[in-house]
């Protein structure tokens, strides 16, 4: 197949994973030029190809969502559209981010909270239905995860033996809970994302302790099913990083 | 009541016939409706619009084969006349899937070159779609040899290209 021109190629390569386009950077000096130029990789992302995001904040107002992309550096997303036109403020918490995917929580008017899957590039959302857990006080810590074996996205809550000791054991029906044991923390700082293969749930701590407690992490069966947006280099990583870089919280 | 006028003139349309004339001189009639999916033919018979019968119209398409042409016009003919009813999306990618399954890399080629020239985007996409999907698994060497690339990379750098990012280089097909 000899002589295609480069709009076919690029076609052709918009639709490749992130994995294949790494390899074929070595084809020629052309091709790596080409896998590697902005244009291609915003084509790439657009075809719901892999693409790595790291949200920064945990709060965001409308048109002032902050992103971290390791490949491109601190970018800006402007004209969000929010889930809930009236919410409240015109902001959003982010729970967890995942490949370009937010898990926000919103107040309506009402003060009604509810949980939304939101994909910034397509501007898809979908509702999360209610589970108990995640409103109760002692999920300390939220995350969104990818997990390959099933192809899509999962949420996690985690609860923090510290600060809330009285976890209620039978809310743990709804998913599958799993104890992780870890070294005592300060407190969760942040949920690094999943492992691709084994749906694990990594944690960051601000120091190491000494002693070992368990830490109830909760998975939901809930899968979004958002056409995905992956990472670029098959790293996938999402974290809150405080102090906030640069978004405004309200008052 | 806008889609009613639409297809009755879809269908009157659909019976008259247009020839097209391959780049090596082969003349094939088709129905106006898929000729109408050909750029190069759509802009032809509009800008001889004027000529009141069609059936004289002969659209030059220079740059396609007869071969080629031949395997589009069933195609384009069967995908317009599934996508003129409320069909599911399954249907068509399996119609897709079908015709698709059997083309050889050079026919594939061929294809890519002639829906790109006449503006077959849906055609294009599929057959992009099977392209990536035929080579996503394989080694740098046998894609080079595909799509008839030259190395220019010295053996270092591409030993440190690789090296760059190793894990892309696991679980690849055999050639």
């Amino acid at each position: 197949m000899v002589g295609l021109p480069q709009d076919i190629i690029v076609d052709i390569f918009s639709k490749m994973p992130a994995k294949s386009l790494c390899r074929f950077k070595c084809l020629s000096k052309a091709f790596m030029a080409l896998i590697t130029r902005p244009w291609l990789v915003k084509l790439h992302k657009n075809q719901n190809q892999q693409r790595q995001t790291v949200m920064v904040d945990d709060l965001i107002v409308r048109n002032s969502l902050l992103c971290l992309d390791i490949d491109r550096g601190i970018t800006t997303v402007d004209q969000l559209h929010f889930p809930i036109e009236n919410c409240c403020n015109d902001c959003a918490w982010i729970l967890g981010s995942c490949n370009g995917l937010l898990w926000l929580l919103i107040y309506d008017d009402t003060a009604r909270s509810s949980h939304v899957i939101y994909n910034y590039t397509t501007r898809e959302f979908k509702r999360i239905p209610p589970y108990k857990p995640f409103d109760e006080r002692y999920t300390s810590l939220y995350a969104l995860g990818y997990a390959q074996s099933i192809d899509d996205f999962k949420v996690f809550g985690v609860s923090d033996p510290y600060d809330e000791v009285e976890a209620n054991p039978t809310s743990a029906k709804h998913g599958r809970d799993a104890v992780m044991t870890q070294p005592r923390p300060g407190k969760i700082l942040s949920a690094l994302g999943l492992n691709k293969a084994r749906t694990d749930l990594f944690l960051g701590y601000p120091y190491t302790p000494k002693r070992v407690l368990p830490i109830k992490v909760w998975i939901t069966p809930y899968k979004p099913s958002i056409s995905p947006v992956l990472c670029r280099c098959g790293i996938r990583l999402g974290c809150y990083i405080h102090p906030p870089l640069g978004t405004q919280r309200p008052r | 009541m806008a889609s009613s006028s639409s297809s009755s003139s879809c269908s009157s349309s659909s019976e008259k016939k247009i020839t097209l004339k391959s780049s090596d001189g082969e003349a094939l009639n088709v129905e106006k409706n898929v000729a109408l999916e050909f750029e190069p033919a759509k802009g032809f018979l509009e800008d001889n619009s004027e000529e009141a019968d069609d059936e004289a119209i002969v659209v030059p398409l220079p740059n396609v084969s007869a071969a080629v042409l031949s395997e589009l016009i069933p195609y384009v003919k069967q995908r317009l006349e599934l996508s003129a009813k409320p069909v599911q999306k399954k249907l068509i990618k399996a119609f897709d899937d079908q015709f698709t399954r059997h083309l050889s890399d050079d026919k594939l080629g061929e294809l890519m070159l002639a829906a790109n020239y006449l503006g077959v985007n849906y055609l294009l996409d599929v057959l992009c779609d099977v392209t990536a999907d035929r080579i996503k698994n394989k080694s740098v060497e046998y894609v080079r040899e595909f799509l008839g690339i030259q190395n220019d990379f010295t053996p270092e750098e591409e030993a440190e290209l690789r090296a760059q990012c190793p894990w892309a280089f696991e679980g690849v097909d055999q050639d």
